[in-house]
């Protein structure tokens, strides 16, 4: 018995150590790359720890073509689109989760199929919308691309998220004395902001990493996103441009884990919910 | 403090499911009013309907004489709790109890005096600090009564409130709700499907089946004059026992028969039993008015005891006379299972009903 918990330890063990690698060992090799030379970058056999770590690549990347720019838009696309997502898909779920209504199923169906298309077959339709009402190259443009393709998985989630809270809880504030919008603010919205927040993690990490609408609808540093600027450090002049490449990488990666540390209580309780109760 | 009145409510959910059917009634100033039914019978939906939760497909609410039949639940001023314990998990049992106070705006001091009060009332004091989430069903639902009774509601609804707690809270609980009613002579409506609740804690009853209110009446009426024979069958334990049988004018008798029945009754007293054309009836009687004997007695039935069942404070007894079962309740009659009885129906005690269920005699 205890041999055999022991043995279920270890494989636990390796198991958790695989994903970890998975997971954490691109992440490194790219925040190595950044430190490293143009040589060292491509040397073979590899160096795990940078010989000579440098900064300069950091300062040349910032000064050398408009990245702040594109920086700044990819941030402004993912908070406008995380908001845009929420604002209209948190009351469609909370309106499918407690009103019954002709064609309620039909209404959260439609909003799945958006998911189903793959985005390929309407960036050039999508392209030629935003011309007509000039929003090429603009960040509105893609924060409300990104938000529109973030409203049905934001849907279906809180769907679920709102049923589970019993709706008792609202009548009861209502015979207390407040509202129905007011038992929706103090009861069910805070009740459901773990769901809310784990969520809104993932439509920020799509809309943030987003490339193939952006690399299409925007043409300037006026709404260049970061992803767009990292692909066009590969090829031309220079060749692959590894370093620069994994400086904007990182750099990337900085917002998402500030977020991920402000909110990672909630993440936490987010993800699980439903699985403990 | 209001009277209710129900005018015609019907409610119909999903345009298909008719939960409450053309229904109305009277809930006097001060009066504790039991709804009791089967589970599903539309008394949790008519609940809903007294306090604005839903609004009904058609039909009126009115407290004392004003209309409320589209006025939100906020603007009723109705309390209720419901069947599971509804507390703000986050807030603690004093902020529970000052919820409804400072939703009516009223002073911080006014209102840590009503939650003292209450607090002492419920024997809550010593939880009032507490997260009320982090409590047990029964403080929950003591909390959650409390919540409704700290104010002066119009009326207050209780939907099966102790149907979720441990039978020792469940005793206390009643007594709470018992000595309130007493002192505030509070308007109460009281949703249950236990009988031995509604019968002990109303003043009236409301017997519902299939949203429609079949009998509405004292205690000692619905138990002994029921108005069809659902509620005779729905009220006692075991219920009213249901004997279809053929009836003929035999001089000046009326005679039942059915197999292994046959109970005569004066044709003076019996007579409006001859507008039943089918020609048939249903006979009911209690088990516990039925009489038991060893020896043979004049118009006794002979039967076999098929099943003895003591439940302490009485027995029960299942008996066999020849196609048909009877079920008898005597707290001192001993017997053993096969042994045969004499069973008679003590006529000032028999009930007839006709063949839709309406009661005749």
């Amino acid at each position: 018995m205890n041999k055999s918990k022991t043995s279920s330890n270890i494989i636990y063990v390796i198991l958790v150590l695989i994903v970890l690698v998975w997971t954490l060992l691109p992440i490194y090799w790219t925040v190595t790359a950044a430190f490293k030379s143009r040589i060292e970058v491509v040397a073979w056999p590899p160096t795990f720890i940078p010989e000579k770590p440098t900064i300069n690549w950091f300062i040349e990347v910032w000064y050398d073509r408009p990245n702040p720019n594109y920086y700044a838009n990819s941030i402004l696309a993912m908070i406008g689109s995380t908001i845009i997502a929420l604002a209209l898909g948190i009351p469609a779920a909370y309106g499918c989760a407690r009103y019954t209504f002709k064609g309620r199923q039909d209404v959260l169906f439609t909003i799945l199929t958006f998911r189903f298309l793959p985005p390929a077959t309407v960036v050039m339709p999508l392209y030629l919308i935003g011309r007509t009402f000039h929003l090429i190259d603009t960040t509105l443009f893609l924060s409300i691309l990104y938000g529109g393709m973030n409203i049905p998985i934001i849907t279906w989630v809180m769907l679920s998220y709102f049923r589970e809270i019993p709706v008792e809880l609202e009548e009861s504030y209502q015979i207390d004395g407040y509202t129905r919008f007011e038992a929706f603010r103090r009861v069910t919205f805070p009740l459901a902001r773990p769901g809310m927040v784990a969520i809104s993690m993932l439509v920020m990490a799509f809309s943030f990493g987003e490339f193939l609408f952006a690399s299409i609808l925007t043409t300037s540093p006026v709404a260049k996103t970061l992803p767009v600027s990292i692909a066009e450090y590969m090829g031309g002049e220079w060749g692959y441009m590894w370093n620069q490449m994994a400086v904007l990488t990182t750099y990337g990666l900085i917002p998402l884990i500030i977020i991920f540390f402000l909110v990672r209580k909630n993440l936490v309780r987010g993800l699980t919910f439903g699985a403990v109760r | 403090m209001s009277k209710i009145t129900l005018k015609n409510i019907t409610h119909i959910y999903d345009k298909r499911v008719k939960a409450v059917d053309n229904l109305s009634m009277e809930v006097d100033d001060g009066k504790l009013v039991a709804l009791l039914g089967p589970s599903g019978c539309g008394k949790t939906t008519l609940m809903r309907i007294i306090a604005g939760l839903i609004y009904p497909t058609s039909g009126d609410v009115y407290f004392d004489e004003d209309r409320f039949t589209d006025i939100e639940p906020e603007r009723r001023n109705v309390a209720m709790v419901f069947q599971f314990p509804v507390v703000y998990a986050t807030m603690s049992v004093y902020e529970n109890l000052a919820f409804p106070l400072r939703a009516k705006k009223l002073g911080e001091e006014e209102i840590k005096r009503k939650v003292k009060e209450m607090a002492e009332f419920l024997e809550l004091t010593p939880y009032l600090e507490m997260k009320a989430g982090k409590q047990n069903a029964a403080i929950k639902q003591m909390t959650s009564l409390g919540r409704a009774i700290i104010r002066d509601a119009r009326c207050v609804l209780l939907d099966e409130p102790l149907t979720n707690i441990d039978p020792h809270s469940r005793l206390i609980l009643r007594e709470k709700i018992l000595r309130y009613r007493a002192e505030k002579k509070q308007t109460i409506v009281y949703v249950t499907h236990d009988q031995s609740e509604a019968l002990t804690l109303g003043d009236k009853i409301a017997v519902m089946n299939n949203g429609i209110l079949l009998q509405y009446d004292t205690s000692r009426n619905v138990y002994e004059r029921p108005a069809s024979s659902f509620v005779a069958y729905f009220i006692g334990n075991p219920g009213m026992n249901l004997i279809e049988c053929a009836f003929k004018k035999v001089g000046s008798k009326i005679v039942f028969e059915s197999d292994g029945i046959k109970v005569s009754l004066p044709y003076e007293l019996a007579k409006e039993v001859e507008k039943e054309t089918s020609g048939k009836v249903v006979l009911g009687i209690r088990p516990e008015h039925i009489e038991l004997s060893k020896r043979k007695v004049e118009e006794g039935m002979l039967g076999t005891c098929v099943l003895f069942e003591d439940i302490g404070i009485t027995k029960v007894l299942n008996l066999q006379l020849n196609g048909t079962k009877v079920r008898a309740k005597n707290p001192e009659f001993e017997v053993e299972v096969g042994e045969k009885l004499y069973i008679r129906f003590p006529e000032e005690r028999l009930r007839i009903f006709n063949s839709k269920g309406e009661i005749i005699l």
